[in-house]
């Protein structure tokens, strides 16, 4: 009697595999279209709901909501748990307020175009490196919503799964998912309600916020005469740099940390030139979906970290090599 | 050669799942204490695989298995929990315990080490000792720096599990 079930099972099997399989990419322009549609939404909709931000075995709460009138956009999102953690926006002026932290934090404007339930800053650059395919249709807080997956077009980058509202395209979940498909990092929306009906209090901020400063250093050549000390080749294929620190550890006046960001407009990629050893295991380590790689070369040191699988990491730390 | 015959015929109704407990479980200590009858209990498998035309594994899989699952590394992230599982009660002092570690982002394994890590393999070849592939502790302070630098510069900040901080890149104790 055993048997009939375990065929049936096997076939269902065999066929969801089989439609997953059949679900073809989209052509460049439509999926274009989808994510400036997300892009669009998560600009202009008016919201506010609570989402959870899931990494690793760790779990956050977030409220969050936002109030677009006659063009002008107003939002505000703070922690739910742990230390209080807050934003508020108004237009592209940003106030934060950090309990655990006493620093004046900067923020980096591309990182910002990619804050939940915003997606990317920049489709096109998206699109070089991944391609999107249509899942199919599920529900995420209560809302009817399309599942796509933004595919790699090589190995050196993890697929991304999309729930995107049927009605207006926001996104409502995004999971980035490891080598064996399994989740890494997830933001969910467990509760929204679309539209502007709610208290205009509650766009106040709670904690005593402070202004926060904006950089960009997307397009600009690198500082500090970088290429005339290193020689910077075979960066792996679609990761632009977006911004470019110099770290001066305390103490040690004479030793810079060049920290070099780059994105391939969803993920990260911080490379750290070291002008000295580090106390780091030379070689690849990770945890969960993160990858470290330390390559020591005559007393210097390139450590590249990313959420990003080894082979990224490792063909990063080999791009650089000082200059004689 | 009687009594090997009732062993054998035992072994058999055993495999079958025949047996009522009592009996299953003094003929598995039997198992567990004598070589001889182990390599019967494989032989009664390996006729039955060839007669149910299941590929057959080499002699010594189950210990090359062994050896290559006590060299893997520890995974961080503990399995999603199922409901109704009896393991459940087990595993929650465990995930308890692993989010503590991620908030002090202990943890980092080096999956391999070398001086010239290029001349390293990603992964071990079949048939390569797997023991030999050392697995390093990476410095659980050293990474923090890194790791919250890289959240501070390129990820949202309301996110958790790393204060921001001033990164401290510590040199080698040597230098």
């Amino acid at each position: 009697m055993r048997k009939p079930y375990c065929y049936s099972l096997f076939l269902f099997v065999l066929l969801l595999a089989g439609s997953l399989q059949a679900a073809e990419s989209l052509p460049t322009a439509e999926a274009s279209r989808l994510i400036d549609r997300a892009n669009q939404a998560a600009r202009q909709l008016s919201y506010q709901g609570v989402y959870v931000h899931q990494h690793g075995d760790m779990v956050e709460n977030f409220r969050i909501m936002q109030l677009v009138e006659g063009g002008a956009e107003q939002e505000r999102c703070e922690s739910l748990d742990g230390p209080a953690r807050e934003y508020v926006r108004t237009g592209n002026q940003y106030h934060m307020y950090h309990a655990d932290t006493p620093l004046s934090i900067a923020l980096d404007r591309m990182a910002v175009s990619r804050f939940f339930p915003r997606l990317t800053h920049s489709v096109g650059d998206v699109l070089a490196s991944y391609q999107l395919r249509r899942l199919g249709r599920d529900r995420v807080a209560g809302l009817d919503a399309d599942v796509y997956q933004l595919e790699p077009r090589d190995g050196l980058r993890y697929p991304h799964r999309l729930w995107l509202h049927e009605g207006s395209g926001l996104l409502l979940k995004s999971m980035m998912l490891g080598a064996r498909r399994e989740p890494i990092e997830t933001y969910t929306f467990s509760e929204i309600r679309l539209g502007g009906g709610f208290d205009r209090k509650l766009l106040k901020p709670t904690t005593p916020v402070r202004p926060v400063v904006m950089e960009s250093s997307e397009g600009k050549p690198l500082l500090a005469g970088l290429d005339s000390q290193w020689d910077i080749r075979n960066l792996p294929p679609g990761f632009v740099l977006q911004k470019q620190i110099v770290r001066k550890p305390k103490g040690e006046k004479a030793r810079k940390v060049q920290h070099l960001v780059y994105t391939d407009g969803l993920v990260t990629v911080s490379i750290f030139l070291d002008p000295s050893q580090v106390q780091l295991a030379p070689g690849l380590a990770q945890q969960g979906g993160m990858h470290l790689f330390v390559r020591p070369l005559n007393g210097q040191t390139v450590t590249v970290l990313g959420e990003v699988p080894g082979e990224t990491v490792k063909a990063f730390a080999h791009a650089f090599n000082p200059r004689q | 050669m009687n009594a090997n015959n009732t062993l054998d015929e035992q072994l058999s109704a055993l495999m079958d799942g025949e047996l009522d407990d009592r009996e299953a479980s003094r003929l598995i200590g039997e198992l567990q204490a004598s070589p001889a009858l182990q390599q019967a209990w494989y032989a009664w498998h390996l006729q039955q695989d060839c007669q149910a035309g299941h590929p057959l594994l080499s002699p010594d899989f189950m210990q090359q298995f062994s050896a290559r699952l006590a060299a893997e590394p520890v995974v961080v992230a503990p399995q999603r929990l199922r409901r109704g599982r009896p393991m459940r009660k087990l595993l929650v002092p465990l995930t308890a315990a692993a989010s503590v570690a991620f908030f002090g982002v202990a943890l980092w394994q080096g999956v391999y080490r070398s001086a010239t890590p290029a001349a390293q393999p990603m992964v071990a070849a079949v048939g390569q000792p797997v023991a030999a592939q050392a697995v390093a502790q990476v410095d659980v302070e050293a990474v923090r720096a890194y790791l919250s630098a890289h959240r501070e510069a390129a990820n949202n900040p309301l996110n958790g599990g790393e204060p921001l901080q001033t990164a401290v890149f510590k040199p080698a104790a040597n230098q």
